[in-house]
This record gives structure tokens, sequence and C-alpha cells, in this order.
């Protein structure tokens, strides 16, 4: 009997209700700190990647700019959103090399043929402003670039700057 | 048996305990970790393309840096080895100099910073290429040859003249062998008018009103061929004299005519018109300095007086008018009266006019008289010539001079920097500028704070350019040549003051052909007539005697050739031919390479970055 009754008792196992309410609460915040702190994390690399389409978008179109600029002869038309120069080529024969904006896409003329977009399919332009700077011995084209760039629901917009001058102009 | 099965049964229940939890945990753990990695890759990647881009910039700047080193080098004339490498920002740039022709060099930088390659091109020129296509080409103040004077061709040129001012022979045996041309040169000068007519202003009409002065600034230095009023008359004025006279520096005009012609009265009507007045022997304006036009009329009279428009406001900002009853006597001249009587100026030397002259070729000019022309006699009006005016050409226009002054600014800087002396040259010249009697010295680039004075078979043997401040004397087998290390290159000399040739005094090119010496005066004031501190002739050069690789250029001033002279060619303001002088022409002039020389006067073509 005793045995029986010894049997009995440690055979008992199991949870109470109560325990299986704290059980199931500890889990359930668990859970929802875990599904949070993982969107958090997916957003946070979503902007990353945002800020990183307009920074490589930027840098691109920033540095083909400045160095079509700096081997230009003069500054043909400078309006908003659209910038000609006139340059050389490199076989040292006249020509002139355009930069455009059309459906938010920054896109570049040689010689009066499109060469397509220069920026990435994420990346938009929202305005491009070149302004033609004349000194005594040279000119200048200052650049304001505002772009945009999104995925899902983040977006960013920044204005990038640079001042370049003509050295074909010397 | 049974006990054993109940702690086998509890073991297992505590081995299954916290699964679970483990499971969460590790899943948990492989999703941060995936996260982590893949947020961790692109900012690697960002880092690594930043690092890349600043990389290319470093091997940018790296490439300019030893472009500029190369062309610093070549400029001040320093060492430079061929390539010469250059470390930088963690890379090196490596540096060549290739000769492209005898005129240019081309720099090539090409830069290496970890795989990032940029490279520069820079292409210097060594001086400027001047086009003397002429015998003698001559500014506003025109040509004169005297008795038996001419300008000849040589070795198969023609000897053409080019005058933008009259061509004038003497009595007897004046002759050009090739062609002649003068061109028609009057320009209305914007910047001394005014056109706005909204006011009157009577002139001549009561006392002190009488004679009206109207101030104004040419924009250029040239001769004023005609002025134009905008003017009426009431009754009948008569005819009255328009005078040009210079400011006295305290605001009025002072009382030297530099120029008068009448205003005719009947060509003045009773209501507004623009009406021209021609000056014959025109005043020579220059830019900047105020003049006078002012309108002398004889005396105040109610019922016969001139009106002459103004604008109401003082819209002109070169000028003032003012009035007084005599313009050189009596009273003073009043104060600025309000508004700027209407006026026009024209610049130039007037329609082309030749006159005395056998030309063997063609003539063109728009006036020619009392000339023989063996070619096409080109003109619009002509008189006493030994055939009528073809008149199917219109006038010729005005040709600018070989040489600019941005060009001769330049020559000077390069002098300049290659160091100042100060005091005299040649005889008796200052330590490191004096010559011995029959002695050489090299010299240039240099600038000389004084006067240089060869004679007694002194030579000045020039490495670059030369610039005087003072003036040029060279007589007596005294010699100013170009440097053998110009080659085919010209060399030049240019000086503020005048350049005086005699007695046998030679200059001479490098010795090769095509090496001229190009001689330059700046001079103004030495026009001929009159004039101080100018050379024989009141010249701003005088060339008394053979001069064979010689090319003579005065920017405003005379060039007086009195002797029989063997010249290359000449370019001036205003030329006059001594009796019995000639000028010989030779063909390779008209493409002539002027360069400051080895020792400096590089200049940049263009720089650009290459692939």
């Amino acid at each position: 009997m005793r045995q029986n009754f010894k049997a009995t008792t440690s055979l008992v196992w199991g949870f109470t209700l109560i325990e299986m309410v704290v059980y199931a609460a500890i889990l359930g915040v668990i859970t929802v700190l875990a599904v949070n702190s993982t969107l958090l994390m997916v957003q946070a690399y979503t902007n990353l990647r945002v800020s990183r389409d307009l920074n490589a978008g930027a840098t691109a179109v920033l540095e083909r700019l400045t160095r079509e600029i700096r081997s230009a002869d003069s500054v043909s038309t400078a309006l908003t959103n659209q910038l000609i120069l006139n340059t050389k080529d490199s076989g040292g024969a006249a020509t002139t090399i355009e930069f455009y904006v059309t459906g938010g896409l920054m896109n570049v003329r040689e010689g009066g043929v499109g060469q397509g977009s220069l920026m990435p399919s994420s990346t938009s332009v929202g305005s491009f402003v070149p302004q033609a700077l004349t000194g005594t011995n040279s000119s200048a084209v200052k650049i304001d670039l505002t772009m945009s760039a999104s995925r899902g629901t983040i977006s960013k917009t920044r204005t990038f700057y640079t001042t370049v001058t003509m050295r074909g102009s010397y | 048996m049974q006990k054993q099965n109940i702690k086998q049964k509890k073991n297992r229940n505590n081995y299954s305990r916290g699964a679970a939890l483990t499971i969460a945990v590790l899943f948990f753990i492989i999703i941060s970790i995936t996260i982590v990695l893949g947020s961790v890759n692109p900012v690697v990647r960002d880092l690594n393309s930043g690092s890349e881009l600043i990389k290319s910039k470093l091997s940018y700047f790296t490439a300019e840096a030893g472009g500029e080193d190369a062309f610093y080098r070549l400029k001040s004339g320093k060492q430079i080895s061929s390539p010469e490498v250059t470390t930088l920002n963690g890379g090196s740039t490596s540096v060549t100099v290739v000769n492209v022709g005898s005129n240019e060099k081309e720099i090539t930088s090409n830069s290496t910073i970890t795989n990032n390659v940029r490279n520069m091109k820079i292409n210097l020129i060594t001086g400027i290429g001047s086009d003397f296509s002429y015998g003698a080409q001559v500014g506003e103040g025109g040509l004169v040859m005297n008795n038996n004077s001419s300008v000849q061709g040589s070795g198969g040129a023609a000897g053409n003249v080019y005058s933008n001012g009259p061509i004038t022979g003497g009595t007897s045996g004046t002759s050009v062998t090739g062609s002649a041309t003068v061109a028609t040169t009057i320009a209305e000068d914007n910047q001394a008018r005014s056109t706005v007519c909204n006011a009157d202003q009577d002139v001549a009409r009561t006392s002190p009103e009488i004679d009206f002065a109207q101030s104004f600034k040419p924009g250029e230095s040239k001769p004023l061929y005609k002025i134009s009023l905008y003017i009426k008359k009431n009754g009948n004025p008569g005819n009255q004299t328009i005078r040009i006279v210079a400011d006295n520096g305290s605001g009025v005009p002072n009382t030297t005519t530099l120029a008068s012609a009448v205003l005719q009265g009947a060509l003045v009507s009773g209501s507004y018109g623009w009406v021209d007045v021609t000056f014959s022997t025109p005043a020579n304006l220059v830019s900047g300095q105020i003049y006078w036009i002012i309108l002398d009329d004889n005396g105040a009279n109610g019922s016969n007086y001139w009106t002459w428009c103004k604008d109401s406001n003082n819209g002109f900002g070169n000028g003032v008018a003012k009035y007084r009853a005599s313009w050189n006597s009596g009273s003073g001249w009043s104060s600025s009266i309000t508004g700027d009587l209407a006026f026009k100026t024209y610049l130039g030397a007037g329609p082309g006019i030749i006159t005395d002259v056998a030309v063997g070729v063609d003539a063109y000019a728009n006036t020619v008289n009392d000339s023989t022309v063996t070619g096409n006699l080109y003109c619009q009006t002509g008189l006493g010539n030994n055939k009528a005016c073809n008149t199917s050409q219109p006038d010729p226009s005005p040709l600018n001079m070989p040489i600019s002054d941005g060009n001769i600014v330049q020559w000077k800087d390069d002098a300049a920097a290659g160091g100042i002396i100060m005091g005299n040259c040649g005889d008796g010249g200052v330590a490191g500028c004096n010559v011995a009697s029959g002695g050489t010295l090299s010299i240039g680039p240099k600038k000389i704070v004084g006067n240089l004075t060869l004679t007694n078979s002194r030579t000045l043997n020039l490495t670059g350019v030369l610039y005087v401040t003072g003036n040029v004397d060279i007589s007596n087998n005294g010699t100013i040549k170009c440097d053998v290390s110009y080659g085919a290159d010209s060399c030049m000399i240019i000086t503020d003051g005048y350049f005086d040739i005699n007695n046998n005094g030679y200059v001479l090119g490098s010795g090769q052909a095509g090496s001229y010496a190009l001689v330059v005066s700046t001079i103004s004031g030495c026009n001929g007539g009159s004039g101080t501190g100018c050379a024989v002739g009141y010249s701003g050069i005088n060339l008394g005697n053979n001069v064979t690789s010689g090319i003579f250029y005065t920017t405003d001033s005379m060039i007086y050739i009195s002797n029989n002279v063997d010249v290359k060619a000449v370019v001036g303001y205003k030329l006059e031919l001594a009796n019995n002088a000639y000028i010989k022409y030779e063909q390779g002039v008209a493409d002539t390479t002027f360069s400051s020389g080895p020792g400096g006067g590089w200049n940049v073509k263009n720089w650009n970055e290459v692939q």
C-alpha cells in the first residue's frame, strides 16, 4: 500500500493552469519582442539600403558630371533640368554633351546621341539646377542636385552640391 | 522492475524539459545572425566602394600634382628627367615629357594607387605664332612715302601693303611692287554718344548761353573722323565752327583746338535731325580721356539761333554739358547744365585714300588719286589715275595688327620673371649688364629698368625676351641677335621708349632660316612733325640702316625708314619712308613663331584627363 501510494504520488506530473498561463504569457512576450526586433532590423536594413542607393546614385551622377564639366570648353545651355556643354571628344573634335532629366532620371546625350540613364532604378532626380559662373580668367558650373531613393514605404531625399571649373576654357 | 521504469520515465521527463525554449532561442539566434550578416555585408561593400572612390580621387590628384610639378620645372627652366616618378598619397605618378614638334611639349602623368589609374595630359606651347602677311602693315596713321621710296618683294613675294589709314606718295617715283590696300575705317563709338532727346536747349539765343560744350570719353584710341549732332535751327544762324578740345584737367574745355570743322547752316533744318560734321584733319583721341565738342557761335541773336536737343535727366554717364559766352576768353564756363546734348562720335581714319603711288599689282581703296595702277583699280572715286575706277568691290575692311596688346603684356611679364636689372645696359652699363667695346653679353629673359645703348662692335645675344623700359640706341656695328638656341624661332626685344638704329647697327635672327628678331616699341606720341623723347624724325622706331633679319612693330607711333633699309617686315600705327628708302618683304615672314626663349614662356594649350 505504501509502495502503491508512493508510486501514485511520483507519477502525478503535469502543469497547473496557472503554470500554463504564466508560461504562455512569457512565451508570448518573448515572441512579440523577437518579432518586433526582427521587424525593426528589417526596417533598419531597408533604411540602410535606401541610403546606400541614394549615395551610390549621387556619386555616379556627380562623378560623371564633374569629369565632363572639367574637360568642357564652355556652357552652351544651363537651365533647370538641362545642361549642355561644349566640349571635345577623345579625337579632339568639337562636340556637345548634354545632361537632362526626364521621367525623374538623369540622362546623358553625347553629340546629340542618347546614351541612357546614369542612375540606379531605385533612385530619381527631384531637381537638377546647373548654373554657369564666369570669372575674369575662368568659368565654372555650380550644380544643385536633389535626389530621392525609395524601397517599399521608406523614401529619402537629399540635396547634393558641387562646383567644377571648366579646364577646356583655359 | 516497476521502480526502475518509473525512474527511467522521470529521467526522460527531465531531458525533455526546456526543449521548446532552446529551439526558440536557436531559432532567434539564427534569424539574428542572418540579419546581422545581411546588414554587415552592404556596410562592408559601402566601405569598400567609399574607399575605392577616395583612392580614385587620390590617384587623380596625384596625377595632377605630377603634371603641375613638370609644368613648373619646364616653366622655370629647372631640371626634369623623363620619366619623373613622384611618390605621393600612398601611390606614385610617373610623368613623361615628350616634344611634339619644336614649339610644343606634351606632359603625361600616369598615377596608380592600388589599381586606381588616373592619367592627366598637359600640352604646352612655347610661343605665339604671328602672321606677318604684308611687307608693310600700317594702322590708322597711314603710310607716307617720300620721293623715290618703295615697298618691294623679294624671293617671289609680292611686297604688298595693307593700311588702315591713307597711303600718300611723294611727287615722283613712289612705288609699291605688290598690291596696295587701304581700308575704310569708320565706326560709331557706342560709348561716346547720347541719343536721348526729350528737352530743348537753345544755343546762341541769349548771352551768355552762346558757346555750348558737351564732354565725352572715347572707347578706343583712334582718330575722331566725324561727329553727328541732333540739332535744328531757328531763323538763319549761318555757318558756325565745331571744335574738338581736350579737358583742361578741371572738368572744363581747354583752349587748344585739336580739330575743327564747319557746321553748315544749310544742312540743318527747322526740325530736329542728325547733322554730320567731318574733320579733314582728325584729332587723335586716347581711350578713356575726356574731350569736349564745342559749338563755337559768333554771338547771341534772338531770332537766328540753334536748338540742340538734350535729355532731361543727365542720362549719359560719360560726360556733361556746359556753356560760356566765348569758348576761349572772357568769363569762365558755367557749371554743368541739366541734361546731355545729343551727339554721336565716329572713330577711324575715314574712307581709304591712295594718292601719288605707282602700284605694281592691284589697288583697293575708297578713293584713289594721281596713281598709276598696273593691275585692277578698285575704287569708288578716282581722279588723275591711268585708268577708271572699277566700282565692283566694296571698300576694304580694317585689318587687325598681327600682335595683340595681350601678347606684348605677356612677353613683358615673361621678361620680368627672368629678373630685373636696375640701370642702363650696354655701353657703360651697370654691373651684370655692361658690355665691353667689341665684347658680347648673353642676356634674357630680363627686364631692364633703364636705357640700352650698343656702339663700337658691342653685341647683345638674346637668350630670352628682353624688356627695356627706356630707349634703345644701336649704332657703329652694335648688334642685337637671337641666341642660336632659338633655332627657327624668333626672339624679341620690347621697349617702352624709342628704338633707333643707325650707322651699321644690326638686328639679327639666330642664323637659321625663319628666325628673326622682333623689335617692339610701345611709345606713344611720336608720329612725325613734333614730339618729345622720340627717335629721329619724331618716330617711335627709326631705321637708318640695313637690318636684314628684323621685324619692326610700333603700337601707337610712327616707324621712320630714313635710309636704304632692307627689312623683313614693318608693322606700325604709322609708317614713313624717307627719300629713296625701301622695304624688302620676304615670304617666310608670313608665318613666324615668337618665343620668349628656352628659359621661359611655356604656356598651357590644354590640360585634361585622359584614358
